[in-house]
């Protein structure tokens, strides 16, 4: 708890004093030390300011000040010490077993809270992954973390409390990750901040380290990504700039874990303030700037309500770059238009002395900054080279092989898919089918049999052997991600992107929905623009995300099976092409601003690692697990039971008798069973026809008859809305024939026909329905996501719509045109 | 006859299970307007501000 928090009369321990500077120093000086006793003698008539008593003597402190303190109640440490007694946790040997108050505020304040800053694809969640043993979803390309990720670890007696933060360039108000940072540091106040900075680009990412000292934080820099610096024969004497900026600086490769265990040690020093470079630098800005910041900052200094925790001279600097929210905050103070006037006094000043605005000033001193303390430790290695990335480059993003080698890495990647995954695919199929028989041959007859055997097995049975596909598919995903081919992707796409109204930064989440349509939309935050934003989370869901590979796996192996690797990239190609031509049409309908533009980053390739592609894999397959036995086995059970029940018909009775009367009169043995099969195929028709999932079935099936699709299909599109594998599950219960018919569900699909005996599902069908899949409402978690983001539920209703309708339109014209020209 | 029972069973079973995951989702969406994507961060409904 704060200090402020404190009520008149009560005691607490000190466990940590937050903030900066020169604030920090007065108050630990004052005795507000680790482990040490304070008292709340009394609150002043308006609450604000508070006495306080320690070490004996009495300090007044304002509440906003008091906040930056952390202490423990004697009520909290009762609730903590009985908790300890109770249960032990797993990091509770940094708690000593002989609580005191005082040893256990002591050790409570042994918990570092650390934020992970940095630049877009330097290697934050790697770090991240590494330290905290956690694992996000890292990528070699920018904007793949998007909200703050929380974890926890320990060295050496402390325990950290890791957040990482999304990447950002710069710490102004220009885009949500921007700000979202700025407020987590501002609002958060961690203990220490790990500003990880990419060796290879070191002008680049040192601007944010920049603005960093400026807001005067706690920081000690991982060098990550040294083993590029060192293999490129570059020279760097970080210790040399660590002195100059004073502020730690330790070499990383986050991807192997070199170097993380000293960047904690450090830490740990940086924490404890025993570090013997860390010191508070300020930017010299020169002379006309400095000169401005000093008036500025005086007449901040003057308004008096600003806390003594925030830096002054960070809140004029910011005040005179224009930061909106700072300009806003400054101006909600008591003499806030005070200092706005004075800073447009100094500004116009500047603006007038420099030829130039204030803002691109300050940019510029920073890089030259930079420039200045590269020069003195910085020595590039001058021998003339070409590097690997650029002659990958050259033939990657060649103007003409740049789309032929795109599509013939995704034609590699679904051939793939399809073939690798067939060996696989085959034991998992037999091990279903095993179970299933052991049902079948140890289970007497009746319902539960029937449950177990033709809605659990044959539901959850008939997704999961599509595992397999889907590691496969998330196997490629990661190694383009990793790798840094996905950014040439994105490359590639660009100018397409742009000519048809989209963003050149939406192809990032674009991509991503590949895998999950989910993350993709949450992706999209990256974007600057709201319009760009929304417009890219309306498109998102044409992306064809891995939950649909099933079906296509499934269907393609069954009717195209030598062509499944052009089928599927032909599908996925047909949902780019649907995204960017509705991108292009909402543009027209809804947002008719002009972009801003977009500078597209090209990270260097990097050799994937085997751990990260495992662990992409493994949350793939996890997720997926999860599914079977949650969404999946439910909706199994719940289809078996409404295609089970009622078991008699009208005209049960009359087949029975049929039948019978068949076994009778038909004296020829092939001829009866051929008889009586047809029969019980006919009753079985007849009974799934008018049990309860038949009648809804039939009453959805006017709408998608059209199309080709009889009322099972309908059946399947429908509790497909809830998660797309669905709609292979409820196939499988659907179809599960007769007992003579073939045990897989491709086969029963092929053979499966209706009662005038014509065959339900044909090559154009099968295509049909492949598309209809494709297009139509995205699933309910994507829904909720893009309710979510986009903040209004008009957005969530509008895209379950209008993909329903544009799936109907696409595919009637191709079942209808298909149908022509094969007559 | 026990199969019956069981099949009984299952369906209540699946069908209370059922309403409590719709009900759990109706909440998340319609009444907690925290978003879930926000859960790991302090700031609240930071994203929505900046949205």
């Amino acid at each position: 708890m704060k200090l402020s928090d404190l009520q008149t009369g009560e005691k607490g321990i000190v466990i940590k004093v937050m903030g900066r500077g020169a604030f920090r120093k007065r108050i630990i000086e004052m005795g507000f030390i680790r482990g040490k006793e304070v008292e709340v003698v009394q609150n002043a008539p308006l609450k604000d300011p508070i006495q306080y008593r320690i070490m004996g003597y009495d300090v007044s402190l304002r509440r906003k000040d008091a906040q930056m303190i952390e202490v423990m109640s004697i009520s909290e440490f009762n609730e903590l010490s009985e908790k300890e007694n109770d249960n032990r946790t797993a990091d509770s040997y940094i708690i000593p077993a002989s609580s005191s108050f005082e040893d256990l505020a002591i050790h409570k304040g042994k918990t570092i809270n650390v934020a992970l800053v940095g630049n877009p694809n330097c290697g934050k969640t790697s770090l991240f992954n590494f330290a905290s043993g956690a694992h996000e979803h890292v990528g070699n390309y920018s904007g793949v973390t998007v909200d703050a990720k929380e974890g926890t670890f320990h060295q050496n007696g402390y325990t950290f409390k890791i957040v990482d933060l999304p990447g950002t360039y710069s710490l102004s108000a220009y885009t949500p990750e921007e700000l979202y940072v700025r407020r987590h540091l501002n609002e958060e106040h961690p203990d220490v901040v790990i500003n990880v900075v990419d060796a290879s680009n070191l002008e680049r990412n040192l601007y944010l380290t920049c603005q960093l000292i400026d807001m005067d934080v706690r920081m000690i820099i991982a060098l990550n990504m040294w083993d590029e610096l060192e293999k490129r024969g570059d020279k760097f004497d970080y210790e040399a700039l660590s002195k100059m900026i004073g502020t730690p600086i330790v070499p990383t490769v986050s991807k192997t874990g070199f170097g993380i265990e000293q960047l904690f040690d450090r830490i740990i020093k940086v924490y404890e303030e025993e570090d013997p470079v860390l010191r508070h630098i300020h930017i010299n800005y020169g002379d006309v700037l400095e000169k401005g910041i000093y008036t500025v900052r005086h007449a901040i200094k003057l308004t008096d309500a600003i806390p003594k925790s925030s830096s002054k001279r960070y809140l004029a600097i910011k005040l005179m770059e224009g930061d909106p929210e700072i300009k806003k905050f400054v101006e909600d103070l008591p003499d806030g238009n005070k200092v706005i006037a004075e800073r447009d006094k100094t500004v116009s000043q500047i603006e007038t002395l420099l030829k130039e605005d204030c803002e691109t000033a300050f940019t510029d001193a920073r890089y030259g900054f930079i420039q200045g303390a590269l020069r003195e430790t910085y020595t590039p290695n001058k021998a003339p080279r070409v590097s690997k990335t650029q002659a990958i480059d050259y033939y990657i993003t060649h103007k003409y092989f740049g789309f032929p080698i795109f599509i013939l890495f995704m034609w590699i990647m679904f051939e793939a898919t399809f073939k690798l995954g067939e060996f696989p695919m085959g034991w998992i199929e037999s091990l279903v089918e095993l179970i299933s028989n052991f049902v079948q041959n140890h289970l007497s007859e009746g319902p539960v049999k029937d449950l177990l055997v033709d809605g659990i097995i044959g539901g959850v049975g008939g997704v999961i052997v599509f595992l397999p596909n889907i590691l496969i598919l998330y196997f490629f995903i990661s190694l383009m991600e990793d790798s840094g081919y996905m950014a040439r992707a994105a490359f590639i796409m660009d100018k397409i992107m742009h000519k048809m109204g989209l963003h050149g930064k939406s192809f990032i989440p674009l991509v991503m929905g590949f895998g999950c349509n989910v993350p993709a939309i949450m992706a999209s935050r990256t974007i600057e623009s709201r319009n760009s934003r929304i417009l890219t989370i309306l498109v998102t869901p044409l992306m064809s995300c891995s939950a649909r590979l099933p079906i296509y796996v499934l269907l393609t192996g069954a009717f195209f099976p030598n062509r499944a690797g052009t089928v599927m990239l032909a599908l996925y190609a047909s949902g780019i092409i649907l995204a960017v031509l509705m991108a292009r049409l909402f543009k027209k309908i809804f947002f008719k601003q002009e972009d801003v533009p977009f500078v597209m980053e090209l990270p260097p390739y990097r050799f994937p690692t085997g751990k990260s592609i495992v662990i992409h894999m493994w949350e793939k397959a996890k997720q997926y697990l999860q599914k079977m036995g949650g969404i999946i086995l439910i909706a199994s059970i719940i289809i078996w039971f409404l295609g089970y029940f009622p078991r008699n018909t009208k005209n049960t009775a009359h087949f029975n008798e049929e039948i019978a009367k068949a076994e009778q009169t038909i004296q020829e043995k092939e001829e009866r069973e051929t008889a009586i099969a047809e029969l019980e195929r006919q009753m079985y028709i007849d009974q799934q026809q008018n049990s309860y999932i038949g009648k809804i079935g039939k009453g959805i099936q006017p709408i998608l008859k059209p199309l080709g699709f009889d009322w099972k299909m309908s059946v399947s599109l429908v509790t497909g809305m809830a998660a797309k594998e669905v709609v292979v599950s409820t196939l499988s219960v659907l179809y599960t024939g007769t007992d003579n018919d073939d045990h897989l569900l491709s086969e029963r699909l092929k053979n499966d026909r209706n009662a005038e005996g014509k065959y339900v599902f044909t090559p154009l069908i099968a295509l049909t329905f492949m598309l209809f899949v494709l297009i139509y409402f995205p699933c309910i978690a994507t829904i909720t996501a893009i309710i979510n983001e986009s903040g209004t539920w008009k957005w969530g209703l509008f895209v379950a719509v209008y993909t329903c309708v544009l799936a109907w339109i696409v595919s009637f014209l191709f079942y209808q045109i298909g149908t022509l020209i094969l007559h | 006859m026990w199969q019956e029972i069981v099949i009984v069973i299952i369906g209540i079973v699946v069908v209370i299970y059922t309403i409590i995951k719709i009900s759990l989702f109706l909440k998340r969406t319609l009444i907690n307007k925290d978003t879930s994507a926000c859960c790991s961060c302090k700031i609240k409904n930071s994203c929505n501000k900046t949205l």
